[in-house]
């Protein structure tokens, strides 16, 4: 369905219009006379060093192997110059005269096919070593990088040799010879017959991929080959769709101005969610700013925020969604999954509403990468990649997050903070994750957990007022004695959150002192005493469950930040009970 | 022998993991949604197969919603080769990922045909109906009946009569085409895969007999 899916876009956005011409970059024109003689070397790249995009032959698919492109192609195969060649390793054979071989046969063939005088021309100046040194020499050696692509104009013409009529007619004709010399049987992506593909294209710009691109669809190791099948025999897909798919992708891959992925999020450190709709591009661009944001769409979403995920006449469209990930060679799919555009709108606004946290400040999108970057462990090695994957996932679908979540946020918080500036966004962070994958807690059997977006007085659940409490009482401490070095929420969080019955009458004990030293004590006591009214009389719990000490972490997060409202505007902040999402 | 085929039997699987994998991606597996009728086939047999009878599978309801898992396995690039036994899987290794069902739990409808050909003078339908239910339900079997993958055990009993498949009120959800069996080449030709256009009636995969799938893979190519 996902490769049926992707082809079906990229005959809708035009994308695999063509198999045999392909719109690439074009660097340089080697330009000849009409008896092959070299007349100079045109640049066509911009101040950026980028080419001028031309429609060529298509190049074939390379690895290891040796296969030229038809009249276009990079410095190797067309002048058999190599940056890299000299510094080979001994004993291997040298690839150079094999591929300029190749490139110098397949002219050959189209002359003796149709005769242009344009293709006598660049065969003369093929056979010629001389000329083609000249036309290395044309360039600063350090220039070359190998993957220049080369074209060639004869005589004063404006148009390349390879867009002449004659040759066209002829690359068009042998295409179609050569692919009904394939086998032919059902697709299994169409589901009509055509002519099957042995071995696919690549996809460029997966992470963790090889650079030169990994394949999704391939069989290269005996192992994943069954019942003596080779190759593109073991799952059949017809030329024009293996061909289709992989333009989407790379289409929805391809590095964009201010993306790393056109059309995708990266998600984790290996892998990347690309989406894709029946729906209009417009459609899609919108839902991507949603999902991912830049600079400039936080900006924009300040002014008019949940614009655009109104509800309109597109959202039965099918939205498609999939997570792929590299693996050397190979291109792994981690989740798949396919919905309407409408659910996915949805779904995110819902995510949106379950993540926010204090009053006001935060009705803008925050960027999925920064939320897991606030619950990563400080070593750097970030989150499996599979909770990020599961994450955005369950986001997208509007399913409960996993429960790794909860506990990665919840040991990032038990840890001293170790960057000041950031603190407090970081802590909003988490407990914002902590909030969300509590709401989105399967409701089963246990009393669900109401979680509200700012301090909720009326909450009597345990958890929540012990971790108000928490926050009364270092409140306490630092007005007491000021900035010092380890604070009780240093010393205590993760003691306190686990098990209250061991650090609580202690810190209560502590306070009692606290509070005869600061200066506000008197208030911050009444706070202390109108939240200790919440609990039951009888002792600390012993021990709270993973779910339980997120309660307490957003208990704590909430009452910590209602002081800080309070500072501000003397109105307290949430004098109403604030409802509950 | 007057019937070549056997009544309906309906037997129930289910396991906490399964992969079904979709041809196209085999090097790195992802599942089909629902369990593909080869996949039935494999757990028939695992209970019963004899030279003499050929399984037929009619419908596979799905009783569980679809979930799903994912992971990576350190596994090798080499097919096991019979006699070689020094072999190095720490110097062949593949990391592949996984993804895959969870909690699938299916009811497959299947009968069985004898095989012309195979089939002795004392063979008769009669006979392997009783041997399998015996064994069904004496939990006998062959090998471990597995879930797409061998690692992937399934747990199989008799089906009880009334049991609902998940999504029974969507009246028909496409699935797109599916892999439904090898047809195996007989007399030296080559295998190949057969391919059919699957969807949920009801909840249920409806499985369409071989000769309709032959002619929608044209016959012998």
């Amino acid at each position: 369905m996902m490769l049926a899916a992707l082809d079906a876009f990229a005959r809708e956005r035009g994308l695999a219009d063509d198999p045999l011409y392909e719109t690439r970059p074009v660097d340089f024109r080697i330009r000849l006379g009409a008896k092959g003689e070299f007349l100079g070397l045109e640049s066509t790249q911009d101040e950026r060093g980028k080419g001028m995009p031309l429609l060529i032959p298509r190049i074939p698919q390379r690895r290891v192997n040796i296969a030229s492109g038809f009249l276009v192609d990079n410095p190797k195969y067309v002048l058999s110059h190599d940056v890299d060649e000299p510094s080979a390793r001994e004993g291997k054979a040298a690839k150079g005269p094999a591929r300029f071989a190749a490139f110098l046969a397949m002219v050959q063939e189209a002359l003796a096919a149709c005769g242009a005088p344009e293709l006598r021309a660049v065969e003369a100046f093929l056979l010629n070593e001389e000329a083609r040194a000249k036309v290395v020499a044309a360039r600063n050696p350090e220039d070359w990088n190998g993957s220049e692509l080369l074209a060639f104009v004869v005589g004063d013409a404006a148009g390349p040799v390879h867009q002449h009529p004659a040759i066209r007619e002829w690359w068009e004709r042998r295409g179609k010879e050569q692919s009904a010399q394939g086998r032919v049987g059902l697709c299994l992506v169409t589901g009509t017959s055509g002519v099957l593909a042995e071995t696919h294209f690549v996809l460029k710009n997966v992470p963790n991929a090889q650079p030169a691109g990994a394949a999704l669809v391939s069989f290269n190791a005996p192992a994943f080959e069954s019942h003596k099948l080779k190759q593109g025999g073991n799952a059949p897909v017809s030329q024009s769709a293996a061909l289709g798919y992989v333009l989407a992708l790379n289409d929805l891959l391809r590095k964009s101005e201010e993306r790393r992925y056109r059309q995708g999020i990266q998600v984790g450190e290996d892998s990347v969610l690309v989406f894709w709709t029946n729906s209009t591009a417009q459609e899609e661009s919108l839902l991507l700013s949603w999902m991912d944001p830049s600079e400039a769409d936080l900006r924009r979403f300040l002014e008019a925020p949940f614009r655009g995920l109104e509800p309109s006449e597109l959202d039965t469209r099918s939205f498609y969604s999939v997570t792929l990930a590299g693996n050397s060679g190979r291109v792994a799919v981690r989740d798949w999954f396919q919905t309407s555009v409408g659910e996915v709108k949805q779904n995110i606004r819902r995510y949106f509403a379950d993540l926010r946290l204090g009053d006001g400040t935060t009705d803008k999108p925050t960027p999925i990468w920064r939320l897991l970057k606030a619950v990563e462990a400080p070593s750097g090695r970030g989150l499996t990649p599979d909770v990020a994957t599961r994450m955005l996932g369950a986001a997208l679908r509007g399913q409960p997050f996993p429960r790794q979540l909860l506990s990665a946020a919840l040991d990032r918080l038990r840890l001293p903070p170790s960057d000041d500036k950031l603190e407090r966004e970081q802590l909003r962070l988490r407990v914002a994750l902590i909030k969300a994958t509590l709401i989105r807690l399967p409701r089963s059997g246990t009393a669900s957990l109401e979680v509200s977006v700012s301090l909720d007085k009326t909450n009597s659940s345990q958890p929540y007022v012990l971790g108000r409490l928490f926050a009364v009482l270092e409140r306490l401490q630092g007005a007491a004695l000021g900035d010092i070095n380890a604070t009780i929420r240093d010393r205590y969080f993760g003691a306190a959150s686990r098990n209250p019955a061991t650090v609580f009458p202690r810190l209560l004990q502590l306070s009692v002192h606290h509070a005869s030293k600061a200066e506000s004590g008197g208030w911050l006591e009444k706070v202390k005493a109108e939240v200790m009214a919440l609990l039951p009389p009888e002792r600390f719990p012993r021990i709270l469950a993973l779910e339980d000490q997120g309660l307490f972490a957003v208990g704590y997060y909430h009452q910590r930040e209602a002081f800080f409202t309070k500072r501000a505007a003397p109105e307290p902040a949430a004098e109403s009970p604030a409802s509950s999402v | 022998m007057k019937t070549a085929t056997s009544k309906r039997f309906r037997v129930r699987a289910q396991g906490p993991v399964a992969c079904f994998t979709r041809p196209e991606m085999k090097a790195e597996r992802v599942s089909y949604e629902v369990m593909t009728p080869s996949a039935a086939r494999g757990v028939l047999e695992a209970i019963l197969w004899k030279p003499a009878i050929r399984w037929q599978v009619h419908e596979i309801a799905v009783l569980a919603p679809v979930r799903w898992m994912s992971f990576r396995r350190n596994e090798v690039n080499s097919r096991a080769t019979v006699g070689k036994f020094d072999y190095a899987a720490d110097e062949d290794r593949a990391q592949r990922n996984t993804v895959a069902l969870r909690e699938v739990d299916y009811v497959i409808t299947a009968s069985f045909a004898l095989v012309p050909g195979k089939a002795g003078a004392e063979d008769n339908v009669r006979k392997f109906e009783e041997m399998f239910e015996r064994r069904l339900e004496k939990g006998q079997f062959f090998h471990a009946p597995y879930l797409g993958c061998r690692e992937f055990a399934a747990r199989v009993e008799v089906a009880s009569g009334e049991l609902s498949p998940s999504d029974a009120a969507v009246e028909r959800r496409p699935l797109g085409l599916m892999f439904y069996d090898f047809e195996f080449g007989d007399s030296g030709r080559a295998t190949r895969p057969l391919f059919f256009d699957a969807y949920l009636d009801h909840g249920v995969l409806q499985v369409p007999p071989w000769e309709q799938v032959l002619e929608r893979n044209g016959g012998r190519p």
